[in-house]
């Protein structure tokens, strides 16, 4: 409890770090900030380029579908990818200055969770601009996206922790992520998975995510929730724990680095 | 009141031989223990109380600077509690999370954000933070464009001004112009006024001495000296300069004892006198050059053919030697002999039947400055007064010339050159002339030593004389070879 209040009021930190992230990503680069917009621009433009005229599937509006799937999922793999080295990218600060250092990963996962904010604004747009449109179910997006931050940094508090001591698990999860991403139902629909393997895909939290995104924003109906409550335990355990087994590593972070 | 409390710490580190970091190493090399624990930290108990300025100091490796890291709360103890109360500053490392592409302003935030301000504190303090590092006009540019010297101010004002309670520094003083480090100081002589409790590492004992109260010296994890600065300052000092004269002598690779056993395994005899000893332990680093010494002697040459020595080759003499001094070792160390001994006994010498008066260059008797110049003669002169009454005494004398790394130049000794003299008076005096002086320009230092019919000193003055050839001389070398240059067609 001590160090939740102690996080609170470092919260300057965790915003001038993020702000500090976003703002020098794109640094030096001619359009600078607006490649955080361009980028999934393009990304959209090339995938309706590639399935509108080159791989035909018959979904209809594939390009729509799997960008609507694909900005979270990125927020997910790009999290992980570089969440799970935040200790070590910053060992000089971890080893010269005392801050509680949980703030790394939640730095780390709220940039890029910012970075998913600015692709959604593309989505949207898209949306509108495809034909697609938006429902009122899209007053659910900020729910689901508040579970998939939490799922989400639970994960990484255990990788970043984690790394620290292995420094292999950040290349392993380099094709934990990829072999993630085709078990979860981004590219193809959930209805394509075989009957006797639904259970076993929806016990991937990443499933009921992606689905309930699709759901509201491109299917444009009632989410499920009931596959999503399983979803969001999970997630909260994951945080509770991860937190924990952190707070438990971070002990010894600045003679480990 | 007691702002930091510290309770019977203790910590180690691992100390990895080859730190396996890979998955595949960790696996394969499972079983092999690859670090060894070192305690660095071996039950401190400080409490430090409010506006108190204390330095802690030691030698490098002796856990200061880890038991600064445990009181911000960088590392944790293996056991023991620190409690520290109130906000702590820890100037570490300066502008550690400087972006080098953020202005000068935006780095203010994110470093006072780092030491845990709310962007109202830092708006309240950042015309302090600007004020104090004169970087007006840079403010707004990149931090890359600084100059290491502006980077150091600014990242100085930011964690001066972050309004800690407690201030840990670690070394940082030492970086920055002097202009700045006067500044720096200034700021810290008015936060110590204002009752802010600062603790300091550094290696500089006149900080210490000049700007903390209490200083507390660490040595190998403990506490050796907590009390008044000038107190602790002068401890650690006497303490450092023993351990260098300590070091100096375990540069070599034998001890005054082994010399003993190589004069009774290479010419049959002990040395009696312990100051021959002690020279010998001055002026041969390695004991591979004594034997040398030993074995180019007269000396040696006439005991090698009173047995089998002169059948066999150095290195076999050598070998057995060695299988010599492992029987005799256990045996030499059982006989406690040790360097206090030694030193009592050479400090009678004066006191004995035959001994050096005094030795002189002849013309510089009572200069203090003998300045000579090459290929001129030079007359040593050796006093010495015989208190025993012996009519068949023979006796010795010796002179040596050392460069002044203590390298040698020259010696030789009556004995050496096959010189016997009888009938010597009691109180007489010797000279050692030498006709043209073949030396470089330099500082010489001279030794003069009586010695008896075998050779053995019975007593020796080192560094009796200092003199220095000069000339005009530009060539180089160790010795000045007269010479001639020619021309043939």
């Amino acid at each position: 409890m001590e160090s939740l209040k102690e996080l609170w009021n470092y919260r300057q930190m965790i915003r001038s770090l993020v702000k500090k992230e976003l703002r020098t990503r794109y640094k030096g680069s001619v359009l600078g900030f607006l490649w955080t917009f361009v980028n999934p621009l393009l990304q959209l433009l090339v995938y309706s380029v590639i399935f509108a005229l080159i791989m035909r599937i018959p979904i209809e509006n594939y390009a729509m579908y799997l960008f609507v799937g694909l900005v979270p999922w990125l927020f997910c793999s790009t999290s992980i990818t570089s969440g799970s080295v935040s200790v070590i990218a910053s060992a000089g600060l971890v080893q010269k200055i005392y801050f509680p250092r949980l703030i790394l990963p939640i730095v780390s996962v709220s940039s890029n969770f910012m970075n998913m904010l600015f692709s959604f604004i593309i989505v949207v747009i898209a949306l509108f601009a495809t034909g697609v449109g938006v429902s009122w179910y899209i007053c659910f997006l900020p729910l689901i996206m508040v579970i998939e931050f939490i799922f989400v940094l639970g994960l990484v508090f255990i990788f970043s922790a984690l790394t620290v001591y292995l420094r292999d698990l950040e290349h392993l999860l380099g094709i934990f992520t990829m072999a993630w991403f085709y078990l979860t139902p981004i590219l193809y629909s959930i209805d394509m998975i075989p009957d006797r393997f639904k259970a076993i895909a929806y016990a991937n939290p990443m499933t009921s995510i992606i689905v309930f995104y699709r759901n509201i924003l491109f299917d444009k109906v009632m989410p499920q929730f009931s596959t999503l409550i399983t979803t969001v335990i999970f997630s909260v355990a994951l945080v509770i724990i991860g937190y924990l087994l952190f707070q438990k590593l971070q002990r010894r972070f600045a003679e480990e680095l | 009141m007691v702002v930091i409390d510290i309770k019977n710490i203790y910590k180690s580190f691992k100390i990895y031989k080859d730190k396996a970091f890979s998955l595949k190493e960790r696996v394969l090399f499972r079983n092999r223990s690859k670090h060894s624990r070192h305690m660095v930290l071996n039950g401190l108990d400080i409490q430090i109380h409010s506006g108190e300025v204390v330095g802690l100091i030691g030698e490098n490796g002796c856990g200061k600077s880890t038991l600064l890291k445990l009181m911000t709360r960088i590392m944790y103890p293996d056991s023991g509690t620190i409690t520290v109360k109130g906000r702590v500053s820890s100037l570490l490392e300066l502008g550690a999370g400087f972006h080098p592409d953020l202005t000068g302003r935006e780095n203010i935030y994110t470093n006072a954000a780092i030491f845990g301000l709310a962007k109202k504190e830092i708006d309240l303090r950042l015309q302090d933070i600007i004020d104090f590092s004169e970087l007006y006009e840079y403010i707004d540019s990149p931090v890359r464009t600084y100059s290491s010297g502006m980077y150091m101010r600014l990242a100085f004002s930011v964690a001066i001004n972050v309004n800690a309670d407690i201030l840990l520094i670690d070394e940082i003083l030492a970086v920055g112009d002097t202009n700045f480090q006067e500044k720096c100081f200034n700021k810290l002589e008015e936060l110590k006024k204002e009752g802010i409790t600062i603790v300091l590492v550094t290696h500089d004992s006149g900080v210490v001495q000049r700007f903390c109260m209490r200083a507390i010296w660490i040595r190998d994890g403990k506490i050796a000296f907590d009390g008044d600065a000038e107190g602790a300052v002068n401890t650690y000092h006497k303490y450092m300069n023993k351990k260098k004269i300590e070091n100096y002598n375990n540069g070599r690779d034998y001890t005054i004892e082994d010399i003993e056993e190589v004069y009774k395994f290479f010419l049959g005899r002990e040395t009696e006198n312990q100051q021959v000893l002690l020279h010998q332990y001055n002026h041969y680093r390695h004991i591979r050059d004594l034997i040398d010494v030993i074995l180019s002697s007269h000396e040696f040459a006439e005991r090698a053919e009173l047995n089998e020595f002169d059948k066999k080759s150095e290195t076999e003499i050598i070998r057995e030697f060695r299988a010599y001094m492992k029987r005799e070792k256990n045996e030499v160390l059982s006989l406690g002999l040790n360097d206090g001994q030694s030193t009592g006994e050479a400090s009678l010498q004066h006191e004995k039947d035959i001994y050096i008066k005094k030795a002189y260059i002849k013309g510089f008797e009572t200069k203090k400055k003998i300045e000579v110049r090459p290929f001129q003669k030079m007359d040593i002169a050796i006093d010495y007064q015989i208190r025993k009454n012996e009519d068949d005494l023979i006796l010795g004398f010796g002179c040596s010339i050392y460069y002044p790394d203590g390298t040698l130049c020259y010696s030789s000794s009556t004995h050496r050159d096959g010189l016997l003299l009888h009938h010597l008076d009691a109180d007489g005096t010797v000279v050692f002339s030498i006709e043209n002086l073949p030396l470089m320009n330099g500082s010489y230092s001279l030794s003069v030593h009586m010695e008896d019919e075998k050779g053995s000193r019975l007593d020796q003055i080192d560094d009796c004389v200092q003199f220095s050839v000069v000339s005009d001389d530009r060539s180089v070398g160790l010795v000045n070879i007269p010479h001639n240059w020619s021309q043939r067609n």
